[in-house]
């Protein structure tokens, strides 16, 4: 799961094309000698990364921002590389200086100056940064010119390794941390304020404090810009043809625009409303498919990819073929209309498929919380609704207007954790989620309280999960026969009812699962057919 | 303490015959109290035995009040208990002093077991295993990717920079290695403990990945951890020494990835439920919390107080008392995640010394409880870290092979473990007995006394 393997282009063609076209300057230079045996490594070049979430990260799409821009700079170039992220620093640190790694990612500050001297960095994102407060403890805001000594006489939380001579300087405490610890300190009122990096603070705040994002405000003047590079190691003889690879590759990316796609795809408020969020990856045997993080139908965070996971990986199996999910924001998700998907077809509004395989089933549900409607909710009609706000996730909202004139307020939030934070509040009277999907939610986020949050089935609304192969995939129809095969090979050997078990507990199965099944995929059959 | 007194009654003694004559109206109304009360008292009688219808003796047995009365009045806890089992029967379950300011300590307090936790991760382990979903023999990397191709710290002569080298694995982390603490996980703490270089430099690689040790609130879940630390060096080659470690972590995540459930859930329907023990968790319900023992922090000296919630952090130890009820409430930590009471912890070890049955309920077969508590599983090595020599390890519990070493458990064949807030327990297979000690008390350091000594008195109990 830790490497990203993009082979665009045969690697012994471009690769040796490249060097020998370097290998005349190179030779008249204190380089090695450049041959065949040198250049035809069997192994794809690896470069080293630490977790540094949402820039280099194992949870993001595509690994993150630079290890994005890295592959693609690297696919502009036709190098066969892949990026190996390293759960720490220090071990990303000591492959380059001791393991003879031909490079690693990182901040700049990452190596000392002697370090440095062995290593030649190319910058590959800009940072910037800023001062953070958590706003209910300076109601009054904070703010600075520019100038530290404005900040004078306040704590400041500072990133284990920064550099805190200036702030000290400017007679204000630092307690350094790790980024996540400094955010949960600035928010129990230890710290005034926190020096971090823009995008890096904005994803822990989303992560951790999605409730809150507001709270956490950023002074008005940036603090800093830093460079994020690629460091790569002097003592490897193929450097030199890397760093020139990736330099073109980069210049490449910048120039096409793909760079500022890459880019835009991570910030806060998406920009494009066509997402090229991900390039299918073309390599033989290996079919790859965006989904939402959905638990537990499909999400990185369970064994298998979860249950739907799991399904698809038995069917894969089955049929001699891979398959590899990448992980989007729903509202990213929806307006990718290029590619592979799971999921609900009707939600994919606008793109064409050459194939729709369902693979399993949901239920959608209204959930409230019993200790604040003692008396419960009865649903039976829309109308026993009117006066009760109903939260969802964003992005599946449909038709905002419609609600907006009845009398059913409805509010969105940005996942089901804070869907059910915001429900146990009593800010929203219900919520309207996939069942399955709440009750995996409740039991994480509530253990001890999974009895106070009451599902409402909503009668007939089994939805299918399901595989999309995008029409323009190469063989699609094809693909998906063979799917369509490999489902029905697991359901016949049992397999897919030990999933389905394991998951929703023996003997729990609903007992319309396989007709709901099968009309789902009849319905689907049809729908291409015509 | 009042309640251990002897109770007052309304006998009047004749000391000439020393026959005790019952006033008659209070013994009808006592009968009467008895015969309402007979359910509750009949279900206890089933458990609790005079120490002497189980070949214990109750005047030796009081030498436990007397040494935990001690205790308490030195203030070298606040407050504990002790079981002593035999036979399938309690004969001895008292409690001493305070649980939390204001409250006494009572049987059916809830402690927090911490190290007491891996029996049950490692019971779940041997359920799958005897389900045939898993080999001892598999590499780890199976189930859980990450851990594939790992690499190991040696450490190299001084002045070198850096002081070591990363080399890989000779061979995969093994199921048995986790079970048995030889996968060359590690723990953040035990660079307190063992603060030479080597430990101190996987403390330092723990620490910068944010691994938990599972005594603290906790972000995430188990998954997210053992993923991250798949990826972090060994302390030694898999197979080759003793290192306790976060191996039981690994192994609740596994119970995970092999049942599809969460560790909390999987305990509970398959541990928990079948042997009755209504009062373990990873987090109490809320109604239950009232009954959780605060943990109490000693100087040895005659001072003592009561921690307050929140992470705290010694050196490279951070625990907290309130990761119970505080914090995200996500991470089941296999390795000391739990809550529990005398008498559910009772039932699981009975269940152990009836070779993996009770109350007619079979839950491990008689081979694979003898693999699990019968068997070394760790070579030419010795179980250090808590024993020593003439200790070995099975699969989550230290076995003594030798009664000739410093510590003594009673019999070739006992097999213990201990949890960190000063909790132990011991099994005898041989006498029959269960011997358990439970307080909530920081530092683990003071504990080792009292243990021993209570290892003693219920040794010397034995008058059969």
């Amino acid at each position: 799961m830790s490497r990203a393997h993009h082979s665009i282009y045969s690697v012994a063609w471009k690769t040796v094309l490249l060097v020998i076209l370097t290998a005349s300057y190179a030779m008249a230079l204190t380089a090695p000698r450049f041959g065949p045996k040198l250049l035809k490594s069997e192994e794809t070049i690896k470069i080293f990364a630490y977790q540094y979430p949402p820039l280099v990260d194992l949870q993001t799409p595509g690994m993150g921002i630079v290890a994005n821009i890295v592959q693609a700079a690297f696919e502009e170039a036709g190098v066969d590389m892949q990026i190996d992220i390293l759960p720490v620093k220090s071990l990303a640190k000591y492959s380059v200086l001791n393991e003879n790694a031909i490079a690693v990612m990182g901040e700049s500050g990452l190596f000392s100056e002697m370090e440095s001297e062995k290593l030649v960095a190319v910058p590959c994102y800009e940072m910037t940064g800023g001062y953070y407060y958590y706003l209910p403890a300076h109601q009054e805001g904070m703010s600075w010119d520019g100038d530290l000594n404005k900040l004078r006489g306040y704590t400041c939380g500072a990133p284990t390794g920064e550099d805190i001579t200036s702030y000290e300087n400017a007679s204000i405490k630092v307690i350094q941390d790790d980024l996540k610890s400094l955010l949960r300190k600035l928010k129990e009122k230890e710290i005034d304020f926190i020096s971090a990096p823009d995008t890096v603070v904005r994803h822990y705040i989303q992560k951790f404090y999605s409730d809150e994002i507001n709270n956490f405000t950023k002074m008005k003047v940036s603090a800093w810009t830093a460079p994020f590079s690629i460091f790569f190691n002097k003592a490897n003889p193929l450097v030199e043809t890397l760093k020139n690879a990736y330099s073109e590759g980069l210049k490449e990316i910048k120039q096409n625009g793909k760079y500022d796609r890459i880019v835009s795809m991570y910030e806060e408020e998406g920009q494009s409303q066509i997402s090229n969020t991900y390039v299918s990856d073309m390599a033989p045997g290996i079919v790859e498919f965006g989904s939402s993080d959905t638990p537990p139908f499909w999400s990185p965070t369970l064994p298998g990819n979860g249950m739907a996971g799991e399904i698809l990986s038995a069917i894969f199996a089955e049929i001699n073929m891979r398959s590899r999910i990448l992980y989007f924001p729903l509202k990213r998700l929806y307006t990718d209309l290029r590619n592979n998907h799971l999921g609900d077809p009707d939600n994919f509004v606008g793109q064409q498929f050459s194939a729709i395989i369902p693979v399993a089933l949901y239920r959608a549900a209204l959930f409230y919380y019993k200790p604040r409607h003692k008396e419960g909710i009865a649903y039976k009609k829309q109308e026993d609704l009117s006066g009760y706000t109903i939260g969802v996730i964003r992005g599946t909202l449909e038709d905002k207007d419609y609600f907006d004139k009845s009398i059913i307020k409805v509010t969105e939030a940005d996942n089901e954790q804070s869907l059910f934070r915001q429900l146990k509040e009593g800010r929203i009277d219900l919520c309207g989620i996939i069942k399955e999907t709440g009750e995996f939610t409740i039991k994480k986020e509530f253990p001890g309280e999974v009895d106070n949050f009451v599902p409402i089935e909503i009668p007939n609304s089994f939805g299918p999960v399901t595989v999309m192969i995008d029409w323009n995939y190469p063989d699609g129809k094809n693909l998906g026969a063979k799917i369509d095969e490999g489902l029905k090979k697991i359901i016949e050997n049992g397999k897919y009812l030990q999933i389905l078990e394991r998951h929703l507990g023996k003997g729990k199965v609903p007992d319309d699962w396989f007709v709901e099944l099968e009309k789902s995929r009849m319905k689907y059959q049809q729908r291409q057919k015509n | 303490m009042e309640q251990n007194r002897m109770p007052m009654t309304q006998w009047s003694w004749n000391p000439a015959s020393h026959v005790p004559r019952i006033n008659s109206r209070f013994f009808t109304f006592v009968m009467f109290l008895l015969l309402c009360a007979a359910p509750v008292i009949g279900q206890k009688a089933l458990q609790e035995q005079k120490p002497e219808a189980v070949g214990l003796s109750s005047e030796r047995l009081g030498r436990i009040d007397v040494l935990m009365n001690r205790m308490v009045d030195e203030k070298k806890m606040a407050g504990g208990i002790v079981l002593v089992a035999r036979q399938g029967k309690i004969a001895y379950l008292k409690a001493f002093g305070l649980a939390d300011h204001g409250k006494t300590m009572v049987k059916d307090t809830l402690f927090r077991i911490a190290s007491m936790s891996k029996p049950f991760t490692s019971m779940a382990i041997m359920l799958l295993y005897e389900e045939g979903r898993i080999l001892l023999s598999d590499p780890i990397s199976k189930y859980i990717p990450e851990f594939k191709n790992p690499k190991v710290i040696e450490m190299l002569p001084k002045g070198q920079n850096p002081p070591f080298k990363l080399v890989p694995a000779k061979r995969e982390i093994t199921i048995r290695d986790l079970l048995s603490h030889t996968s060359g996980l590690s723990y953040r703490f035990l660079a307190n403990w063992y603060p030479d270089p080597k430990h101190r430099q996987l403390a330092s690689y723990y620490k910068e990945a944010g691994i938990s040790d599972g005594l603290s609130e906790t972000d995430g879940t188990i998954g997210d951890m053992v993923k991250t630390l798949a990826r972090l060096p060994l302390y030694a080659q898999p197979g080759d020494v003793f290192e306790y470690g976060l191996s039981a972590d690994v192994l609740g995540y596994l119970v995970e990835v092999v049942s599809g459930m969460t560790l909390a859930d999987f305990m509970h329907q398959r541990i928990f439920q079948p042997l009755k023990m209504n009062d373990t968790y990873f987090y109490p319900p809320e109604e239950k919390l009232g009954r959780l023992s605060a943990v109490w922090i000693s100087d040895g000296n005659g001072r003592i107080d009561k921690m307050t919630d929140g992470i705290k952090q010694e050196g490279d130890y951070v625990y907290s008392p309130s990761y119970q009820y505080k914090g995200p409430k996500t991470y089941y930590s296999g390795g000391g995640g739990l809550v529990s009471t005398a008498s559910d912890y009772f039932r699981f070890c009975q269940m152990l010394l009836n070779q993996g049955e009770l109350d007619g309920v079979r839950l491990l077969s008689r081979k694979t409880v003898e693999l699990m508590t019968a068997t070394n599983h760790i070579g030419d090595s010795d179980a250090k870290l808590l024993h020593g020599k003439g200790w070995k390890f099975g699969l989550g519990f230290a076995i003594e092979t030798d009664r000739g070493g410093d510590i003594d458990g009673g019999s070739v064949g006992v097999y213990e473990w201990a949890g960190i807030f000063s909790t132990r327990f011991s099994i005898d297979p041989r006498e029959k007995k269960i011997t358990i000690f439970l307080s909530q008390t920081h530092p683990f350091a003071l504990h080792f006394g009292i243990w021993d000594t209570i290892t003693v008195l219920s040794n010397s109990a034995i008058i059969d």
